[in-house]
C-alpha cells in the first residue's frame, strides 16, 4: 500500500479540546506531541497520547504505530 | 486549560503578533478556510471560549488556526512553519500517489511475501528427477551389457572352425599352469624346511591330536551311569598327598566337583533322614528308601556293630570305590543310559494292572449271596450294653403313647418320624434290642445305622420332643402335689396383690377379730331383729355367690369388697332405708378402721348397730349402720366422725407418721365432689373462684385477696449479726456475701471491723457527761491523785506527770 505523504490526525481530549494535526507518517510521537502542544498551549512533555489503554511512546514513529490518516487519539495529561 | 506553558505562550504570542503585523501589512488571500474559520471561531463554544477570548484581537485578523466546531487545526503552511520552528522537516505534500520504491526502509515496501511452495511443481519435479535417474541407470546397464562378453562371444571372436580343439588346448594349458603352481609351492616348502618352520607347524598339528589313549589308566570316581551321551563333564584330578605312592590303588582319580558334592549330600541325608520326616517323604517318593539311595550303593552290613557310627563313613568310601571305573584307552563307552522312552515304559509297567482278571466271569447279582453277607456282617461286632434277655414289656409302651403324640406333632411340622418309636431314657442300642421281631443281626445293625444317621440329620428337632413328655409328666405331678391350698381357676377366684396384702395384714389380728366377732354374735341376739333382718335380706339379695370361699381364708373385708362389687353390677330392689345407709356408706372404711371397730379396745364404745354389723359380718355383712345421733350426744357424733375418719384419735392401731399406712393413707381425707353441669353456662361461669381459674389456684390470678385489698404493710427488714447487733445495709450485705462465699474478711479488715464495733459499744455506753473514752473520768481521777487542779500536758512537769510505763 503506498504510504501517504501527509496524514491528519485528530486528537481529542474528552474535556472539549479537539485538535487536528497534520504530520508526516515518519514523524515520531514526540514530534506529534510538540505539534499538539503548540496548538493547545500545554507543555509537550505533559501530554500523554493514548488509544484505549495503549500509551504511545515518544520515540516511535507514527507509521510504526500504524497510525493512519484520520485516526483519533486520546489526549491525557500527566 | 487555564495553565499556559510560559514558553509556548510567549512564542505563541510573539508568533501571533508577527502574524498580526504581517497580516496588516499585506493582505494576501488567506487560506480558503480562514474566513470561514474566523466566523466559526467567533461562534466559540464554552470550552474553548476562553482560548478564543484570550486572543480576541487575533480573531479579527486572518485566522490561521482553523477550528471547525471544537476542533483546532492548522493549515499546511502554518503547520510547516510550526514544524520549522520545532525543528521538524516540513510536511510531505504530494499531489499524486507517492512511489513506494523510493523508501527502502519502509516496512510497506520491503514487505514481500515469498511465494508458497506449489505442490504440483514439487511433484512434477520429483517425477522428472526419477525418470532421469532411471534413464541413466538403464543406460549404464546397457553399456555394461555391451561390454560384457558371453560364452558365445568368445567363440564368435575367434575362428569358428575348431572351437573344441581350441577349448581343449586352453584347458590343458590350465592344467599345466596348475602343475606349475604346485611345483612352485613345493619349492617354497623346501625353502621353509630349510629354516625349520615346517617342523614347528607339524608339531603343533600333531600335538593337537590328543586322543583318549592318553587317558588310559585314569580312574573316575563316579559311576559310569552318570555320564550321559552327548553331555560334556569336566573332570579334575582329585587331590592327593605328595608323598602318596603311585600305586594302582592310589591311581590318579578324576572327579567332577559337582558330582562329588551331590554324592556327599545324598550320603548325609541318608544318614540323617528319619523315616517319618518331611524331607524323607518329599524326596523318597514312591520308591521309598530306594529313591534316596545312590544307584549301586548296597550296604551288606549285618546289624549294628561295634563302631556303628563310622559305618556310614566306611560304607561311603567302599561305595565310592565300587562305583569308580577305570578309563580304558580308546573309546570308553558309557553304559547305555536308559532312554527316556525306556524309563517311561518301566514306570508304566510298574503301575499297570493285569487285565487277565478273574479266571471265571460271573453274572452280577443284585443281592448279596450268603457268603458276601457273612463277609459284610463280619465287619462290625458291637458289644451289648444291655443283656439281650431284657424283653419288651407293656409298661415300657406307656410313655410311647406320649411320644407318639409328640411325634405326631412333629409330623405336622413336616419333620421325619422314626419308624421305631423313641422311648425316653434309653439308648439307641437298647431301643433296638427291645424292638420286637428283630431276629436278624444284620437288620439290627442296619437299623442302628439308620437311627444314627437320622439323629444326625435332625439333631435339634428330635431332642426337644423327646424331653417334652418327661417334663410334662413331672409338671403334672408337681401340680397335683401342690395344688392343695390354691383354688382352681375354674372356681372363679381372683387374686390380686392388694387382697393378698390385706390377707397378710389380717392374719395378725385374726384372732382379735374372731374374738370380736364371737362377742358381737353374742350381743347380736339382743339386737333389733327387724333391722338385722332387713339388713340381712338386702345382704342376701346381693350375695350371689356365697359359697365361694372354699378355704375360709377370705376375710370379711374382702367379702365386703366383693359384695360391693356385686352390688354394683346387679339389679336391686331399693329399700329406702338400706339405700340411705349405702349412700352414707359410700366411703369405704379402711381396713384399719374396720379392725379398729372390731378391736377389743372399742368393744365397750361400740354401738348396738356396730354389734349388729359385726354379727352380720359374722354372717357376711360388714356394712355399717348409721349410728343414731339422737341417742348419744356429742359423744356419738364424735364417734361417728372418728369412725368416718374425720378425726385422728389415738388408741388401737395408730396411724403411722406419714398418715395411715397402706392404701388408705394415700386416699384423700376430704373428698369434695363438684357436681358439674356442663350445659348451664351461668353455673359454669357464675361462681368462679379466683383459684379455679385455669387449673386451680396460682394460674392467672389477677386479684389479690379481697380482704386484703386495703392492706398496706409496713415492712421493716432488720438484719442482725451473730452477736445480735442490728446491721445497717452495708454491713448486712457484707454479712450476706461472707455467708454466701464461705469466707470472711482478712485480718486487717476484721480488726478494723472489731475496732469499729468496740467504738460503737463505747459510744453506746458513753455517759452523757463524758467522752466515750472516759476522758473526763480519768482526768478527775488523775487530779485526785495529783492533788492539783490541773494537768501539765507539756514541759518538764508533763514528763513527771505521765504514768510510770509510758515514755514521752
Amino acid at each position: 500500500q503506498p504510504q501517504p505523504a501527509m496524514i491528519e490526525i485528530t486528537v481529542n481530549d474528552r474535556l472539549g479540546k479537539k485538535v487536528r494535526i497534520k504530520c508526516n507518517p515518519s514523524d515520531t510521537i514526540g514530534d506529534l506531541k510538540k505539534l499538539i502542544a503548540a496548538q493547545t498551549g500545554t507543555r509537550w512533555d505533559k501530554i500523554v497520547l493514548k488509544k484505549w489503554y495503549t500509551i504511545f511512546k515518544d520515540h516511535i514513529s507514527l507509521e510504526d504505530y500504524e497510525i493512519h490518516d484520520g485516526m483519533n487519539l486520546e489526549l491525557y495529561y500527566q | 486549560q487555564t495553565a499556559m506553558g510560559t514558553g509556548d505562550t510567549s512564542s505563541k504570542k510573539s508568533e501571533k503578533r508577527k502574524r498580526r503585523r504581517r497580516s496588516r501589512s499585506a493582505s494576501p488571500a488567506p487560506p480558503p478556510p480562514a474566513p470561514s474559520s474566523s466566523s466559526q471561531a467567533q461562534a466559540s463554544s464554552s470550552s474553548s471560549s476562553r482560548r478564543q477570548q484570550k486572543q480576541p484581537q487575533h480573531q479579527q485578523d486572518e485566522e490561521e488556526q482553523q477550528s471547525s466546531g471544537d476542533v483546532i487545526s492548522l493549515s499546511i503552511e502554518e503547520t510547516n512553519k510550526l514544524r520549522a520552528k520545532l525543528g521538524l522537516k516540513p510536511l510531505e505534500v504530494n499531489s499524486s500517489a507517492s512511489d513506494p520504491k523510493a523508501k527502502p526502509g519502509s516496512s510497506s515496501t520491503n514487505f514481500l511475501h515469498a511465494p508458497a511452495k506449489s505442490l504440483t511443481q514439487a511433484k512434477h519435479s520429483a517425477k522428472v528427477q526419477e525418470r532421469t535417474l532411471i534413464g541413466r541407470q538403464k543406460r549404464e546397464m546397457r553399456e555394461k551389457l555391451t561390454r560384457l562378453r558371453g560364452l558365445g562371444d568368445d567363440s564368435d571372436e575367434e575362428d569358428k572352425d575348431l572351437p573344441a580343439a581350441a577349448w581343449i588346448e586352453r584347458s590343458r594349458n590350465l592344467e599345466a599352469e596348475r602343475r606349475m603352481a604346485e611345483q612352485r609351492a613345493k619349492e617354497l616348502a623346501e625353502l621353509d624346511a630349510e629354516f625349520d618352520v615346517s617342523r614347528l607347524v607339524e608339531a603343533d598339528v600333531a600335538s593337537s591330536a590328543y586322543s583318549s589313549n592318553d587317558l588310559a589308566g585314569l580312574r573316575v570316581a563316579h559311576s559310569a551311569k552318570k555320564f550321559k551321551e552327548g553331555q560334556t563333564t569336566v573332570l579334575v584330578l582329585q587331590d592327593r598327598g605328595v608323598l602318596d605312592s603311585n600305586d594302582d590303588d592310589a591311581a590318579e582319580t578324576l572327579i567332577n566337583v559337582n558330582m562329588v558334592d551331590d554324592e556327599r549330600h545324598a550320603e548325609n541325608v541318608r544318614n540323617r533322614a528319619q523315616v517319618g520326616s518331611a524331607w524323607h517323604a518329599a524326596n523318597a517318593g514312591l520308591e521309598g528308601e530306594a529313591g534316596l539311595d545312590d544307584e549301586d550303593d548296597e550296604l551288606g552290613g549285618a546289624g549294628p556293630s561295634v563302631l556303628a557310627k563310622y559305618d556310614s563313613v566306611i560304607a561311603a568310601d567302599s561305595a565310592s570305590r565300587k562305583r569308580a571305573f577305570v578309563l580304558a584307552g580308546g573309546e570308553t563307552e558309557a553304559p547305555a543310559a536308559k532312554s527316556a522312552a525306556a524309563l517311561a515304559r518301566d514306570a508304566v509297567a510298574a503301575a499297570s494292572v493285569s487285565l487277565d482278571g478273574p479266571s471265571e466271569l460271573k453274572l452280577a447279582a443284585d443281592y448279596l449271596s450268603a457268603a458276601e453277607v457273612a463277609e459284610a456282617a463280619k465287619f462290625k461286632r458291637r458289644k451289648r450294653k444291655v443283656p439281650k434277655s431284657r424283653m419288651l414289656k407293656a409298661d415300657d409302651l406307656l410313655p410311647l403313647v406320649d411320644d407318639e403324640e409328640a411325634s405326631k406333632g412333629r409330623q405336622e411340622e413336616g419333620e421325619l418320624v422314626d419308624e421305631a418309636p423313641t422311648m425316653p431314657g434309653l439308648t439307641d442300642a437298647e431301643i433296638i434290642e427291645q424292638t420286637p421281631s428283630v431276629a436278624d443281626e444284620a437288620l439290627e445293625d442296619l437299623q442302628l445305622l439308620l437311627e444314627r444317621a437320622r439323629r444326625v440329620q435332625q439333631q435339634d428337632g428330635r431332642r426337644r420332643p423327646r424331653q417334652l413328655p418327661v417334663v410334662n409328666r413331672r409338671d403334672k405331678q408337681d401340680q397335683e402335689e401342690d395344688s392343695s391350698g390354691l383354688p382352681s381357676a375354674s372356681s372363679g377366684m381372683v387374686f390380686d396383690t392388694t387382697a393378698e396384702f390385706c390377707r397378710s395384714l389380717g392374719d395378725a389380728s385374726k384372732a382379735a377379730t374372731a374374738v370380736a366377732v364371737a362377742q358381737a354374735e353374742a350381743r347380736a341376739a339382743v339386737a333389733d331383729a327387724a333391722e338385722a333382718a332387713s339388713f340381712e335380706a338386702s345382704a342376701a339379695a346381693a350375695d350371689v355367690d356365697a359359697g365361694d370361699d372354699e378355704d375360709g381364708l377370705e376375710d370379711d373385708y374382702s367379702i365386703y369388697g366383693r359384695r360391693k362389687q356385686q352390688q354394683v353390677g346387679t339389679w336391686m330392689e331399693v329399700d329406702p332405708e338400706s339405700a340411705m345407709r349405702q349412700q352414707q356408706q359410700q366411703q369405704q372404711p379402711s381396713r384399719e378402721q374396720y379392725r379398729r371397730r372390731t378391736a377389743a379396745d372399742d368393744e365397750d364404745s361400740m354401738d348396738v348397730s356396730d354389734a349388729e354389723q359385726a354379727g352380720g359380718g359374722g354372717a357376711g355383712g360388714i356394712l355399717e349402720e348409721e349410728p343414731e345421733l339422737r341417742k348419744g350426744g356429742i359423744g356419738a357424733a364424735l364417734e361417728l366422725a372418728r369412725r368416718k375418719g374425720y378425726l385422728e384419735s389415738s388408741g388401737g392401731r395408730r396411724d403411722t407418721a406419714a398418715g395411715s399406712s397402706g392404701v388408705s393413707g394415700l386416699r384423700a381425707k376430704k373428698v369434695f365432689q363438684e357436681d358439674l353441669r356442663h350445659d348451664d353456662i351461668d353455673a359454669k361461669f357464675g361462681r368462679r373462684d379466683r383459684l379455679s381459674f385455669g387449673g386451680g389456684g396460682g394460674g392467672g390470678g389477677v386479684q389479690e385477696f379481697k380482704e386484703l385489698r386495703n392492706y398496706k404493710p409496713d415492712v421493716k427488714l432488720e438484719y442482725t449479726d451473730d452477736d445480735g447487733r442490728v446491721l445497717n445495709q452495708k454491713d448486712a450485705f457484707d454479712y450476706l456475701s461472707h455467708r454466701f462465699h464461705g469466707k470472711g474478711s482478712g485480718k486487717k479488715k476484721t480488726e478494723k471491723r472489731l475496732k469499729k464495733i468496740k467504738e460503737e459499744e463505747l459510744l453506746k455506753s458513753m455517759g452523757s457527761s463524758d467522752t466515750p473514752l472516759g476522758t473526763a473520768e480519768k482526768l478527775h481521777a488523775k487530779l485526785e491523785r495529783q492533788g492539783t487542779a490541773y494537768v501539765c500536758l507539756s514541759g518538764r512537769a508533763a514528763a513527771a506527770s505521765l504514768p510510770s510505763g509510758v515514755s514521752k
